[in-house]
């Protein structure tokens, strides 16, 4: 099993889940339905499996609006009524009003409720279809110590040059903030490291509060890396060389 | 290098359809059988993408195995290795998918829709994003081997492209819905682009070998064969290149169309076989060069209508179908004369696969159809749930494409907003895939299938 697909293999085990099985009030597995929006119709599917400590996983998929396997914070009910919030599949900041689907289980075994958005609702009617599938977030390493010291380099987007100053320490735990980004251009931003997925000679560093990430090729034994800035649509080639006297230096918890 | 003159669209005449009728009775009972087994780990296969699959395909309607969900259309065709099938989808990421149970072994995202199909070789996965960037995966893992940036991607445009309207407005082509397809060969990894370059990028480390610049984008995948690289490009050019240096070889130009931007561009990806390259055009020929001289040896008009499948060879015949007419051809490979043609329903953008005894065809009304390779005749036509929906009467009652419903007017985005209403019936833009008698094609409905008995 790979870290990046976690399929949940003690939902398989738990779920008795043969297709069509019924199983009221347990609704462990994939559901496939739809949201009867007026004049657009949007299929949903949705994973939902049990943990081993007895918590729900749940991630959404809606073909056609580049949505899948979406995280979602849900809530499942003894009778196996289920809710979920579901505005974080769409990304951006959050509305003024709730994207969310509330769903129960009929007798027949069908999941049948309500997908709210924008203030409307329509009615989502789905079946099992399957074993739950539920996407693990994107994969996320420690910060080697390898990659630990100040790195400085410079971008150029929009006619104007940005200084950066990468700050980053060696974690124990994938969780762990790894550092910090200071872009000084126009203005002065600083900002925390708190996703990073390193491989031997690849990384990629995230501060998700701004979505901004820098991916690229890097080399301890030069202190170089080579890649790109992002930053939503924008994008710009980034160089960093390290502080020699930084390399390796610190390390977090 | 050869200039290839282009001749007046003729429309086929019933004398025409008639002798092809007889041809087709005659060559009866031919049948073609399953070609060398090939790795079905790129893009038609193989690196010269002959389209022959390595187990035959069933010949009554099969079941729906499994179906996997994703978040957009599947554009990307599928390909094998190691018991896993690999795909893109225009959701921005790249699949790993068990061929048996249908489970996600991994998923990478990408910055843009992943509307090319993976490459695999030496453990590595490699595919091409709309984020502008060839993308190097673990295969088991899906971990990042590396990234390496092009000048960026984007769709062919024109002004008043296919008689929109205003005239003076540029337009991104709606139906140029395909990224270039990286092929494998000599250590390289080797494709084209929407900044109009063909480049070759070292596989293990992703540093650039050469870089071909052409006049337009280069979204056909490039086919390989002894020493050389072959790919057409939307400036209606046809180019051979030396896969070790890029050196241009020779090159063949088709039709360009100034009116509208129509009839011109090389859309379709080459096949090559026996030393002869194929390519569909959309001037509206099919066309077989000498692969070493660039001399054309013939070509086939289909009369105003596009080529863009990708056309499959095998055994002396070489299969494509077109857009307008809507017909499947299989033609003689070494004179391009016709051996038969049949009816479609609608467009056909995806290209051919050849699996045993039966020819599999996607087609732009929500159906797939396998026929007989030697005759043509349809054996059975697999729906999507889309298709059969039809919202919006996008098909008529035969299930053709409604164009009063779907392209009522030229105007602004008419065609785009029509494009994706096609798409929304679950449309087969994917190549199918066939791996031990199960066959793998992606919808513009999101899914990926596994079709068997």
């Amino acid at each position: 099993m790979s870290p990046r697909s976690f399929i949940s293999t003690i939902a398989g085990s738990l779920l008795a889940v043969s297709i069509g099985a019924g199983a009221a009030g347990n609704p462990s597995g994939r559901w496939e339905g739809e949201a009867r929006i007026p004049g657009a119709p949007q299929r949903v599917v949705l994973d939902l499996a049990p943990g081993p400590s007895g918590e729900w996983a749940a991630s959404l998929t809606l073909p056609g609006r580049g949505v899948k396997g979406a995280p979602l914070d849900v809530k499942v009910g003894a009778d196996g009524s289920v809710q979920a919030d579901a505005a974080s599949a769409f990304g951006g900041p959050p509305g003024e009003l709730p994207t969310q689907l509330a769903v129960r289980m009929l007798p027949d075994g069908r999941l049948e409720g309500e997908w709210r958005q924008a203030g409307h609702a329509a009615t989502l009617a789905m079946r099992r279809s399957g074993d739950a599938q539920v996407d693990a977030p994107p994969a996320r390493t420690p910060l080697p110590a390898a990659l630990a010291g100040t790195w400085r380099g410079r971008y150029e987007l929009g006619g104007y040059p940005r200084e950066v100053t990468l700050t980053l320490q060696a974690t124990n735990s994938p969780s762990a903030n790894s550092g910090e980004l200071l872009i000084v251009g126009k203005r002065r931003s600083q900002l925390v490291i708190d996703r990073v997925n390193a491989g031997e000679r690849f990384v990629t560093l995230e501060a998700s509060a701004a979505g901004i990430k820098l991916e690229g090729r890097w080399d301890s034994a030069t202190g170089t890396f080579d890649g790109s800035f992002s930053q939503g649509p924008f994008e710009a080639p980034l160089k960093l060389q390290r502080d020699a006297a930084s390399a390796g230096s610190g390390s977090g918890s | 290098m050869r200039r290839v003159d282009v001749h007046p669209h003729r429309p086929s005449s019933a004398s025409t359809v008639l002798a092809i009728t007889l041809v087709a009775l005659l060559a009866a009972g031919l049948t073609i059988a399953c070609g060398p087994a090939v790795a079905q780990a790129s893009f038609r296969g193989d690196a010269a993408h002959t389209g022959v699959q390595t187990s035959a395909a069933p010949r009554t309607l099969p079941r729906v195995k499994w179906t996997f969900p994703t978040g957009d259309r599947i554009t990307s065709s599928p390909s094998y290795a190691n018991g896993v099938v690999y795909v893109g989808s225009d959701d921005g990421q790249l699949y790993a998918i068990d061929a048996t149970t249908g489970r996600q072994r991994w998923m990478h995202r990408t910055g843009g829709p992943v509307a090319s199909s993976p490459a695999i070789g030496d453990g590595r996965v490699y595919v091409v994003s709309y984020d502008g960037r060839l993308h190097a995966l673990d295969a088991a893992t899906g971990a990042v081997q590396w990234k390496f940036a092009t000048q960026g991607e984007r769709r062919f445009e024109a002004k008043g492209l296919h008689g929109m309207q205003p005239r003076t407005q540029t337009f991104a082509d709606p139906f140029d819905v395909y990224l270039s397809s990286p092929v494998l060969a000599e250590g390289l990894v080797i494709f084209g682009s929407g900044d109009g370059q063909v480049y070759a990028v070292d596989a293990a480390t992703g540093a650039q070998r050469w870089v071909f610049r052409t006049g337009d984008v280069v979204h056909a995948a490039p086919a390989y064969a002894d020493g050389r690289v072959f790919v057409g490009s939307w400036d209606g050019r046809f180019y051979a290149l030396d896969a070790k240096t890029g050196r241009e070889l020779w090159h063949a130009q088709g039709g360009v169309d100034t009116l509208m931007a129509n009839q011109q561009g090389f859309q379709s990806s080459p096949v090559v076989a026996d030393g002869i390259v194929y390519t569909g055009s959309r001037d509206a020929n099919v066309y077989a060069f000498d692969a070493r001289s660039g001399q054309e040896k013939w070509r086939f008009p289909t009369g105003a209508s596009w080529v863009i499948t990708s056309p499959a060879a095998h055994a002396g015949r070489v299969y494509f179908a077109t857009s307008d007419t809507s017909l499947v051809h299989a033609v003689d490979a070494a004179t391009g004369q016709p051996v038969w043609q049949q009816q479609a329903p609608a467009y056909m953008f995806a290209s051919p696969s050849l699996a045993g005894d039966v020819l599999l065809q996607g087609v732009l009304n929500g159906s797939l159809q396998a026929r007989d390779v030697t005759s043509g005749e349809l054996l059975w036509d697999f729906q999507t749930e889309g298709s059969q929906a039809n919202l919006g009467w996008a098909l008529t009652s035969q299930r053709k494409l409604n164009a009063a419903m779907l392209f009522p007017t030229s105007w602004h985005d008419a065609m785009a907003i029509g494009a994706a209403r096609q798409f929304g019936l679950g449309s087969f833009l994917s190549t199918p895939l066939v791996v031990d008698g199960v066959i793998y094609v992606g919808g513009t409905d999101g899914r990926l299938y596994a079709l068997g008995t």
